[in-house]
């Protein structure tokens, strides 16, 4: 039978699904017939759980304005990486090729 | 401009081909990909940015220095990595730089008070209290004023407080773990690329950090309403 310090070791791997199959039946066999472990289990997966479930939200449209801004300045750059050709050469052939429409 | 690196070549990973779609239309300037992008990491960009620096207002900045950075160096970006391992490691490089600033500009000494000195508080408590004074009011305010995940509301604002709370109290590294791996879901592989950490130190991490906030939340749920119950019916 697992041990409590045992199934403490183990109890990340058990929530994150990593234990090995047989770990994982000693892990749960040993939480059924102890009552802190379950408890110590319950917790760490609610916990999880409200983690997941912290709200998420959009960027701000003020900075997604201010960034859509700088896309396209950057883009009317005559100097700017993107506003140049992309050129490089084929591996297979050895010729050079025009990547841009 | 921040300066940044890329991730050292054993730490990329190779791109799907939605990824390759993806970058394809950042490099050809495709506004509505880029906002796309913008808002869909937006909440985990900002999350990781506060595991480094003091208020949101910094964090913000933090992830519009991250993206104008992108902006420049997408077309040089060889896809070597997925878009968001390489968002993230500018991100991380850029928050990690204005957090060293920040605490050299206010020294952790300077938050303890003749009065909290007096009462024995802790400077790291001092921190963590003068982080959540910074965000404006409290750690609902990281959440307010935007459009959220219509399930997110099933959080209580006064648990989805405690919970932040408990991640604000934590060291940088254990607060990157969690956030990555349990708030947005990410695997432990892509943790430790992002975060540079093998398996093992990222396992110890993660561990550390949810004993923290597992203690916090406990000490919070068995005062309150709030059952833990109510969340346990996949257990074995």
């Amino acid at each position: 039978m697992m041990t409590c310090r045992e199934a403490a070791a183990s109890l990340d791997d058990f929530v994150d699904g990593r234990l090995p199959l047989m770990r994982r039946q000693a892990f749960a066999n040993h939480v059924h017939a102890c009552s802190t472990c379950t408890q110590v289990l319950k917790e760490v997966r609610c916990t999880r759980r409200l983690l997941r479930r912290l709200p998420r939200e959009r960027m701000p449209d003020p900075m997604k304005n201010r960034l859509l801004d700088e896309l396209r300045r950057s883009r009317s750059l005559p100097d700017s990486p993107r506003a140049a050709p992309r050129i490089r050469i084929a591996p297979t052939l050895g010729t050079t090729h025009n990547h841009r429409k | 401009m921040p300066n940044v690196s890329l991730p050292p070549p054993q730490e990329r990973r190779a791109a799907s081909d939605e990824d390759r779609l993806l970058l394809g239309a950042l490099r050809d300037g495709d506004e509505s990909a880029f906002a796309q992008v913008m808002d869909t990491h937006f909440s985990s960009m900002l999350r990781l940015a506060l595991s480094h620096v003091n208020d949101r207002a910094s964090a913000e900045e933090v992830v519009q220095d991250t993206w104008m950075v992108a902006i420049e160096g997408i077309g040089r970006f060889e896809g070597r990595s997925t878009v968001r391992t390489w968002l993230f490691h500018i991100l991380r490089n850029i928050a990690r730089g204005r957090g060293r600033k920040d605490d050299r500009l206010r020294p952790l000494s300077a938050l303890q008070s003749a009065d909290a000195a007096a009462a024995g508080i802790d400077p790291l408590e001092r921190l963590v209290d003068a982080r959540a004074a910074a965000a404006g009011h409290g750690h609902a305010a990281l959440w307010a004023g935007h459009n959220s995940d219509p399930e997110a509301e099933l959080l209580a604002g006064e648990l989805r407080e405690q919970l932040e709370t408990a991640l604000a109290t934590l060291a940088p590294r254990q607060r990157e773990v969690i956030v990555l791996r349990d708030v947005e879901g990410w695997s432990a592989a892509e943790v430790c690329n992002i975060l540079g950490v093998t398996d093992t130190n990222q396992r110890v991490l993660l561990h550390r950090a949810r004993e923290k906030v597992r203690h916090e939340m406990r000490q919070y749920l068995s005062g309150s309403d709030l059952c833990l119950d109510e969340y346990d019916d996949d257990l074995p």
